[in-house]
């Protein structure tokens, strides 16, 4: 499995708009000379790529559909902004696992997940596939959402810690910190599981 | 360890996104719409911004006459989309732009900066206090609020209160999940059927959200049927602390 993160580091903080791109901006937006394929065109080249991003981080297929869906509009309707248009993969990759951060942090989401686990119904990926392990699995569900974004970026993004830090707007300690929970965390639910 | 659980982590991910392929292969119908209509607000909301700031700036700046400081730097909290304001010779009152768009007021900072010494914290967050605008939500006529949460949800805002300094413009009208600082469903005036009260200043305004804002851009379905809602009139911005009962769940 091949795994973008080439410019990953790029699509820093950008509201700084970037010279020379408004003919980018110009065709993002649309125009009604048609220019709107470029939309179309950006979909077809990242969308996939930020999709697994947001399944490996999520878990959760019917989740991913709505990260990847919100953070392509919001990176598409600034591509105008950008500093580095030519890095809209890098850019929306980045926006994509902070949705996925964001939604998983918000309480409510949260306790909905808490309540689905408590109730024992199974996550909707859970039904999917009989191949994938479920202890991990569940392992990694149990993961605070940090850890598990920083987990998947470096196991399977293939992503360094300053790659990892600038998406989770930390430090690189600290993600080695998150990375080292994570491992431990996830070691142990499966001991546990192998006991009972 | 640590290696096998990296290991298996990237195996297990590796499994899901294979399961997963072919999905999401081409846009979806409404696409290039979608994301026009996202310009469109994103731009409302830089206008709302700037404008903020320039009125945030003119309260400082008559503060900043009396210290001599001539320029103020202005940020979000976090530090981004730092720009400085320079002071006309002359003027009492700094104005000026900042370009740095959907960064809610009470996130914006402002730092002063007086001769050649750079970055003297004279001033710090939040530096302006949002002037208060009374919005509230009133039940609907046949005072059903509620509907299925994935077709029509529809209710009113009635503006209460407006600006001190009888500005009026009622800019945009935002909702949010309940709890979260989702704002991702502002529209801008433009947008909005404003309806004048006979015999009041204020106004009505009708949002019907399956018109205005589709699934897509804010999902209500499932967790809680619940909004808050709030108005942007003039850049300035005021949450307002009523729930919309959008759903049979609630």
């Amino acid at each position: 499995m091949t795994v973008q993160q080439d410019d990953a580091s790029a699509a820093s903080d950008d509201v700084e708009p970037a010279t020379g791109v408004d003919e980018i901006e110009g065709e993002a937006v649309g125009s009604p000379s048609g220019s709107w394929s470029l939309v179309e065109e950006l979909y077809r080249r990242h969308v996939p790529d930020a999709r697994r991003y947001a399944l490996a981080i999520s878990g959760d297929p019917a989740e991913a559909d709505d990260v990847v869906h919100e953070a392509f509009l919001r990176v598409a309707a600034r591509a105008g902004t950008l500093r580095r248009p030519e890095a809209f993969g890098a850019y929306l990759r980045r926006a994509v696992v902070r949705e996925v951060v964001s939604r998983r942090r918000s309480q409510a989401r949260a306790r909905a997940r808490e309540e689905r686990v408590a109730a024992g119904t199974p996550l909707a990926l859970e039904a999917e596939s009989d191949l994938i392990d479920g202890r991990l699995r569940r392992a990694l569900e149990h993961l605070p959402v940090r850890q598990r974004t920083a987990l998947v970026l470096r196991a399977w993004g293939g992503w360094d810690d300053r790659q990892i830090a600038e998406v989770l707007r930390c430090r690189p300690a600290t993600v080695r910190s998150l990375l080292a929970r994570a491992r431990t965390a996830i070691k142990e639910d499966i001991d546990d599981d192998q006991d009972r | 360890m640590t290696t096998r659980i990296d290991d298996d982590v990237r195996a297990l991910c590796d499994r899901m996104v294979a399961a997963d392929a072919g999905r999401w292969a081409e846009p979806p119908d409404g696409l290039a719409e979608q994301v026009r209509r996202r310009t469109a607000r994103r731009r409302a909301m830089s206008a709302a911004v700037v404008a903020l700031v320039v009125a945030g700036a003119a309260v400082t700046g008559l503060a900043l006459g009396r210290t001599g400081v001539q320029r103020v730097q202005v940020s979000a909290a976090d530090g981004s989309g730092r720009q400085q304001l320079r002071k006309d010779p002359g003027a009492s009152v700094l104005t000026g732009v900042w370009s740095a768009s959907g960064v809610p007021p009470e996130l914006v900072t402002f730092v002063g900066q007086r001769g050649g010494v750079t970055d003297a914290p004279i001033l710090s967050a939040p530096g302006y206090v949002p002037q208060e605008v009374g919005v509230a939500c009133l039940p609907l006529a046949d005072g059903t609020p509620a509907g299925p949460a994935s077709t029509a949800c529809t209710f009113v805002v009635k503006v209460t209160r407006f600006l001190p300094s009888g500005d009026q413009n009622f800019e945009r009208l935002c909702l949010r999940k309940v709890g979260t600082a989702d704002t991702s469903a502002c529209m801008s005036s433009g947008d909005l059927p404003a309806v004048p009260v006979p015999g009041t200043d204020d106004e009505m305004v009708v949002y019907e959200r399956d018109s205005r804002i589709t699934d897509r851009d804010v999902v209500v379905t499932g967790v809680t049927p619940n909004w808050d809602a709030y108005a942007v009139p003039s850049g300035l911005m005021s949450w307002v602390n009523c729930r919309v009962a959008c759903g049979g769940g609630d």
